[in-house]
């Protein structure tokens, strides 16, 4: 695999162009799924299961079929058996099928509160909603389990009689009801706390989150008289939409088109189909396209949120502040279905320290919620927060710097990884020192309870296949269309990587996201790789224009194409530096020397850049009503190379404020019947503006090698420290430790209160 | 030869070996050989002629796409590590 020699000094990347799309998104002008419209179209709605746990003892769709305006009524009866199960997902494994399929419509049980059990397209979305609800279904009722201790535990209710835990990469054996283990180790464990001087030892719990994206799922799908489908969606991957329909309705992948709409927000969750087959198969039955669009309270109930978890860690340190033996148990919540974030989150706890001796173990967990997608470096803002918050009561413990005490023990280049390979290159120690040189952390805190705290952040990111399309124009403007949706100004970011390896100016780029039919197949805009990889696929197309166009000016010149020199966006004869083509010049021959030029590369890149960040918060908080105001945030992150740093600032904020909510608002309340009670943005509280500082993003460059201008991810590992950085400003403000989030008014006020009495 | 690392969970099926040195010119060939000395662990490691549920293979540092057909060199490291995924 290559590493690439990056250019010293580069054009255009690095620098803040205006995003090509921006206009028409201020300007309300750009196609959002609810924006989308079509002749004749019906509108669905989903009924979905009161219960969290029961079996369907039977289903009369009549009175809602009979119903004025309606067209068809669907139910799990209407989709097929899937004969092959399980497909490939690159650097996140395989996924179940036939559990995906059962996620969008229950066949013999309904798994969560808000699980779907029938679907209706009727003349408009009211008519729809009172037809589902002439819909009768009788219901066996089961106790359900909702967190991860309970469905670890004797007897714990079973959610799917014929689930097979998998154990990694050891034999499976049924040990607990609905828990799957991971387990990673290195070093040995025993002589690891045997040399510490101190040990900690503390447990945790964090519950679920959603992912909180403002636009919700919506998608409109038509069933072509020719037997073509097409779905007009809002999506962080088409192929994957139009992948997983392939498999669940088992058509021919050639046969559906997913044609992806602008996207309100994603951050992980918009990665699967969830109402894209039922309007599929509701336009199949009512011979009309089927627009059907999630409202809030469907979009809380079913679809995927993150993790809630339950953390037990013990750490070993010398008396000079080297840590010398970690162990980390984490069960995280699967949902419905087997396959949440459980080996990021845990694989990542300690990911970031040079710790000799580890053992940790994973459970991923079966409990009747929405099945969880991922979120925003799934799994890893849990762990973080136990690990992060635990290394500062060491710090305090051996009276140590917090900076410093990292410092001493931060994972540097070729370390081993908790995963047994050696770590490549990562700037954590320019992170650590960017922190301490900065004013913040030299700055007083001023005022009674007030607090500091700092978190250290750490993600792995991927790499996973991306395509990417150029044509050259003959005014020497080019086309670029990729296959990754645009979630966070990423047509600009490719435009400039294009424009970087063309030579020309990125306002001559006009970069487009393609549809299924129209560009090569690419992974989902997911794990902080587009600007990565597909900036990879982008830049190899590039090569080959180059590559092509030197040919037409050696035709021109009449020599051979080696001794055309190609230097920053012009083509010389390197015989006679007089005989030269600008881009522009040349693209204005293409036609008269052989007609135009396009290139398209698909790339799966291996050489990921780790992401490496550390969080620094002043804070302070009310003894009376135990609230807390962000007085101050500082969030330092290694992007490798900051392609936009404008929207590499963006992703850092947007990140920070979420893992902000994390941290202090955001949880799902569930009664003891396993019925959703925060249905609303009212009730389920994220931060807005006005709960928040300004968040200064420091940016700094230790360059990826894997990436041809050093680029790593940047999206991710924002939301990683956050809660466990506030946890611990809290502690420095008000002597109180949190094991738990949110860390909510009543919550901290409950803690000063059985700390001051 | 090309060095496997063994995952900690499949210690119990190797004598509690961390590391085994063996033949193969690419992944695959590697965990034949590796199943010629320790029977059973190639049934955790492929399913279904792929890399089993959940498993992704590094080799050399970094997470390779190519799976069982990954070419090895002779100095190459191998390691067995969870599918990651992320959002």
């Amino acid at each position: 695999m290559n590493d690439y020699v990056i250019p010293e000094k580069l054009r255009v990347v690095g620098t803040t162009p205006i995003r090509p799309d921006g206009h028409d998104k201020v300007t309300g002008r750009a196609k959002f799924g609810d924006d989308f419209h079509l002749p004749g179209m019906l509108h669905g709605k989903v009924l979905r299961s009161p219960h969290a746990h029961a079996r369907i003892k039977s289903i009369d769709t009549s009175h809602a079929e009979a119903f004025p305006g309606v067209h068809a009524v669907v139910t799990a009866a209407d989709f097929p058996k899937i004969s092959s199960n399980v497909i490939d997902a690159g650097e996140a494994g395989q996924i179940d099928m036939q559990d995906v399929a059962d996620n969008c419509i229950a066949r013999e049980k309904v798994f969560y509160d808000g699980h779907a059990v029938a679907a209706v397209a009727a003349d408009n979305a009211h008519i729809a909603e009172e037809a589902a609800n002439l819909i009768q279904v009788d219901y066996e009722l089961l106790d359900p389990v909702m967190d991860v201790r309970s469905a670890m535990a004797d007897n714990a209710p079973v959610l799917h009689d014929d689930f097979l835990p998998g154990a990694f990469l050891a034999p499976t054996e049924k040990a607990l009801p609905n828990a799957s283990k991971l387990e990673l180790s290195m070093g040995d464990i025993t002589n690891g706390f045997d040399e510490a001087d101190i040990v900690i030892e503390r447990e945790f719990t964090t519950e679920t989150v959603h992912q909180g994206y403002i636009e919700t799922h919506i998608v409109t799908a038509q069933w072509g008289a020719n037997g073509m489908v097409t779905v007009w969606t809002t999506t962080q991957g088409q192929f994957a939409i139009r992948d997983q329909l392939a498999l669940v309705l088992e058509l021919p992948m050639s046969a559906i088109i997913v044609i992806p709409l602008e996207i309100g927000g994603g951050f992980g969750g918009k990665d699967s189909i969830y109402i894209d087959p039922l309007a599929v198969v509701l336009s199949k039955q009512s011979g009309r396209p089927v627009k059907m669009v999630m409202n809030r309270a469907e979009t809380l109930r079913a679809t995927g949120p993150s993790s809630g978890t339950y953390i037990k860690a013990r750490l070993g340190v010398k008396t000079d502040g080297t840590l010398v033996a970690a162990e980390f148990h984490g069960a995280y919540e699967a949902g419905a279905y087997s396959g949440g974030p459980v080996a990021p989150g845990v694989s990542t706890a300690l990911t970031r320290y040079n710790i000799p001796n580890i053992k940790i173990e994973g459970y991923d967990v079966l409990v009747n919620k929405p099945k969880v997608k991922p979120y925003r470096a799934p799994g890893a803002t849990p762990s973080n927060f136990a690990v992060e918050t635990m290394m500062d009561e060491l710090c305090r413990e051996l009276k140590l710097d917090p900076v410093e005490f990292r410092l001493r023990n931060a994972l540097t280049t070729g370390d081993r990884l908790v995963l047994g390979f050696p770590c490549p290159e990562i700037g954590g120690v320019e992170i650590l020192k960017a922190v301490q040189n900065h004013a913040h952390y030299q700055s007083d805190i001023g005022g009674p309870h007030r607090g500091r705290g700092l978190a250290y952040g750490f993600w792995f990111g991927a790499g996973l296949p991306s395509s990417a399309d150029l044509m050259v124009n003959s005014d020497g403007t080019v086309q670029l269309c990729s296959g990754s949706p645009d979630m966070s100004g990423t047509r600009i970011t490719l435009a400039m990587q294009a424009a970087e390896a063309l030579g020309i100016e990125p306002g001559d780029i006009f970069p487009s996201v393609g549809d299924t039919a129209s560009v090569g197949y690419s992974f989902q805009t997911v794990a902080s790789r587009t600007t990565f990889a597909t900036g990879i696929a982008v830049y190899q197309a590039a090569q080959d224009i180059l590559a092509q166009m030197a040919e037409r000016a050696a035709l021109i010149w009449q020599i051979a194409t080696d001794n055309v020199l190609i230097d920053c966006g012009r083509f010389l004869n390197k015989a006679n530096i007089q005989q030269c083509f600008t881009f522009k010049e040349l693209a204005g021959k293409l036609d008269g020397t052989g007609g135009p030029i396009a290139a398209r590369a698909l790339a799966s890149p291996e050489g990921v850049g780790f992401q490496i960040t550390a969080h620094l918060v002043d804070l302070a908080v009310d003894p009376e009503t135990g609230k807390i105001d962000i007085l101050r945030y500082t969030a330092f992150q290694d992007a490798g190379k900051a392609v936009h740093p404008d929207f590499v600032e963006g992703q850092i904020q947007g990140g920070t404020v979420q893992g902000i909510g994390w941290a202090l608002n955001e949880e799902y309340f569930y009664d003891e019947a396993g019925h959703l009670k925060n249905t609303s943005l009212l009730d389920y509280r994220m931060p807005t503006i006005l709960d928040v500082p300004n968040i200064e993003a420091v940016i700094l460059e230790t360059p990826n090698p894997g990436h041809p201008y050093g680029v790593r991810g940047v999206g991710e590992v924002p939301i990683v420290p956050p809660a466990a950085a506030i946890a611990n400003a809290l502690y420095d403000a008000a002597g109180i430790r949190m094991n738990t989030l949110p860390m909510t008014p009543a919550k901290i006020l409950d803690k000063l209160n059985s700390v001051t009495h | 030869m090309p060095i496997v690392w063994i995952p900690h969970s499949m210690r119990e099926l190797t004598d509690g070996t961390e590391k085994v040195a063996v033949d193969g010119a690419n992944v695959r060939e590697a965990i034949r050989a590796l199943e010629s000395l320790y029977p059973n662990l190639a049934g955790l490691l492929i399913q279904n002629d792929q890399l089993g549920k959940g498993i992704a293979v590094a080799v050399d540092g970094r997470i390779v796409r190519r799976g069982l057909y990954e070419p090895l060199r002779s100095d190459s490291e191998i390691h067995f590590i969870p599918a990651l995924g992320a959002g």
